[in-house]
């Protein structure tokens, strides 16, 4: 559920971070706004795709591959998502 | 010099009548089998000649360390694999510490990692897997109508048909390739637990588990490792019971006549075919001798001796003399040093299958006699194909451990004249068999001993 009292984009973007830090093995507070899912984050193929059925089923949708590969920063990751709940794709 | 001896020092396990392998054995000693009606959805799609099979309970995958994100990318035969590892692992008082959270890879304390190797059996492998993706593939130019509805709900096809969208998943699985390999069994658990010595699959059906335990025991002795986790491991229960359908249509499953809770019931004369089980898995810790005695580690029993052969006769029967089984068992005897008469337990492979229990008792009468105590673990947990072999050599270890055996259920009149245990029986057991046979035409023995407490 989401904080009434917060933008949905603050919930969208701790979803986010949850979903990257699980498929990630990441500690808490080591993912930035601005984090390279590749180069910061140390992301190979197969978390690439491992992140993208991650996030499809956290937020309940389809991710086309297409979709997917123009994403590589996190902040990237989560205004997308945000714009796809917007358009009712994901929830 | 003298060999190189094995211990069991550890057991996991899953089955239809459990979830640990205490569990599987209490169940076993109390007599409880598995035995349920087929899934009502799978009769959409064929009339069967058998309708019960042996469900597995409710497995917590996620107290065995498998999260959502990775059952996602593993076949549900692998998961039940690592479920049994992870007990068996810490049932050997060896502890995992976590070396790379992103790849849940786990390193074990005291263990040379180069040393320690795996061999797991399967039947099929990831075959769920296969048919769903199979399912996925086939169905994407359809997947439109899902969201169209079908018009008319009461009619058989189209209600198949709404089942099989609603079922499908969001995207076609990318890890199919690595959940259906049948390797993916040894190569996870490998994986999981840093272990870098060889890395086997024993896929001889439903002779693998045991034949697994047997390689274990030869790379131990042969002196390539110090450690082997072995067993075997099967999932079957696919959402539409294809897997149920292929045996059924084989007329191998037992059919059921008015009593489904008897039809399960292996070297009775009015035996009908096997209960399938849905799946199970079994791990040993396999362990050379004095590796085990340094860390101080409780062996459950030796593993003296290992025989396999082929009948080169029939993909599914079994050769009418049993001359190849009467063989693979007494090599496992050879092996061991012991002659038949020594054997006090023989943990038969007995399906309950009209032609397998007719050779197979032929056989153990033909080699023992009438002396030793024989049980059928099948008779309990249905048969949980390659994982069989792996549940019931670690069941022959637990019974030398508790000088005990399960009974043969719903035995009542039995095919021959053998000292069936009909119910659980207190022994003084010393020396025990396991065997198995398969499709295809394979058959295995472990021979066991009692390790003194």
């Amino acid at each position: 559920m989401s904080d009434p009292a917060s933008p949905p984009s603050a919930d969208v973007a701790a979803r986010v971070d949850a979903v990257i830090r699980s498929v990630l093995g990441l500690e808490s507070g080591t993912v930035a706004a601005t984090s390279r899912l590749r180069e910061d984050l140390g992301a190979d193929s197969v978390d690439a795709v491992m992140l993208v059925m991650a996030l499809e089923r956290e937020f309940k949708g389809k991710i086309s591959d297409a979709e997917a590969d123009r994403l590589s920063t996190v902040e990237e990751v989560v205004d997308y998502i945000s714009l796809r709940i917007g358009e009712q794709g994901l929830s | 010099m003298s060999r190189r001896r094995v211990a069991v020092t550890g057991i996991g396990m899953v089955s239809p009548v459990g979830t640990t392998a205490a569990e599987c054995w209490n169940a076993c000693l109390a007599g409880r089998a598995a035995v349920a009606p087929i899934p009502d959805q799978w009769r959409r799609w064929s009339a069967y000649q058998s309708t019960v099979w042996a469900p597995l309970p409710a497995v917590d995958f996620a107290a065995a360390g498998i999260s959502p994100l990775e059952a996602m990318r593993l076949d549900r035969a692998v998961m039940l694999a690592l479920v049994a590892a992870g007990e068996a692992l810490a049932d050997a008082g060896l502890e995992a510490s976590l070396a790379d959270a992103k790849r849940g890879i786990w390193r074990l304390a005291g263990i040379d990692d180069e040393r320690a190797g795996v061999c797991m059996g399967s039947g099929g492998g990831g075959i769920t897997t296969l048919i769903e993706s199979q399912n996925s593939h086939l169905l994407t130019p359809i997947l439109p109508l899902a969201s169209r509805g079908t018009p008319d709900s009461s009619d058989p096809a189209s209600e198949a048909l709404n089942t099989l969208l609603a079922s499908l998943p969001k995207r076609f699985n990318p890890f199919s390739v690595s959940m259906i390999m049948p390797n993916a069994v040894s190569a996870t658990l490998g994986i999981r637990y840093s272990l870098r010595g060889p890395n086997t699959t024993c896929a001889l059906a439903c002779a693998a588990g045991t034949a697994a335990v047997g390689q274990a025991l030869r790379s131990i002795r042969g002196g390539d490792t110090d450690m082997v986790l072995c067993g075997g491991t099967e999932f079957v229960g696919d959402p539409f019971g294809s897997v149920f359908r292929a045996f059924d249509t084989a007329k191998t499953l037992a059919s059921v006549v008015d009593r489904p809770e008897t039809a399960n019931r292996p070297f009775d004369r009015g035996r009908t075919g096997f209960l399938l089980a849905e799946g199970g898995a079994a791990v040993l810790i396999c362990e050379e001798w004095e590796h085990a005695r340094r860390r101080g580690a409780r062996m459950y029993a030796e593993v003296v001796g290992y025989g396999e052969s082929f009948d080169a006769h029939s993909m599914m029967i079994m050769e009418p003399s049993g001359r190849q089984l009467s063989r693979a068992i007494g090599l496992s005897l050879t092996d061991a040093g012991i002659a038949a008469g020594d054997v006090d337990y023989v943990n038969a492979h007995g399906t309950g299958t009209i032609v397998n229990d007719d050779v197979e008792s032929a056989v153990i009468e033909g080699l023992f006699g009438s002396r030793p105590l024989v049980s059928a673990t099948k008779s309990l947990t249905g048969h949980c194909m390659g994982a069989s072999g792996a549940i019931e050599a670690a069941l022959t270890a637990l019974s030398l451990r508790d000088q005990q055996v399960h009974g043969c259920v719903n035995l009542e009149d039995p095919v021959r004249p053998l000292n069936f245990a009909r119910r659980s029986t207190d022994a003084g057991l010393t020396w025990a068999v396991s065997q198995s046979s398969a499709f295809g035409g394979h058959n295995a023995a472990v021979a066991m001993r009692r390790v003194e407490p």
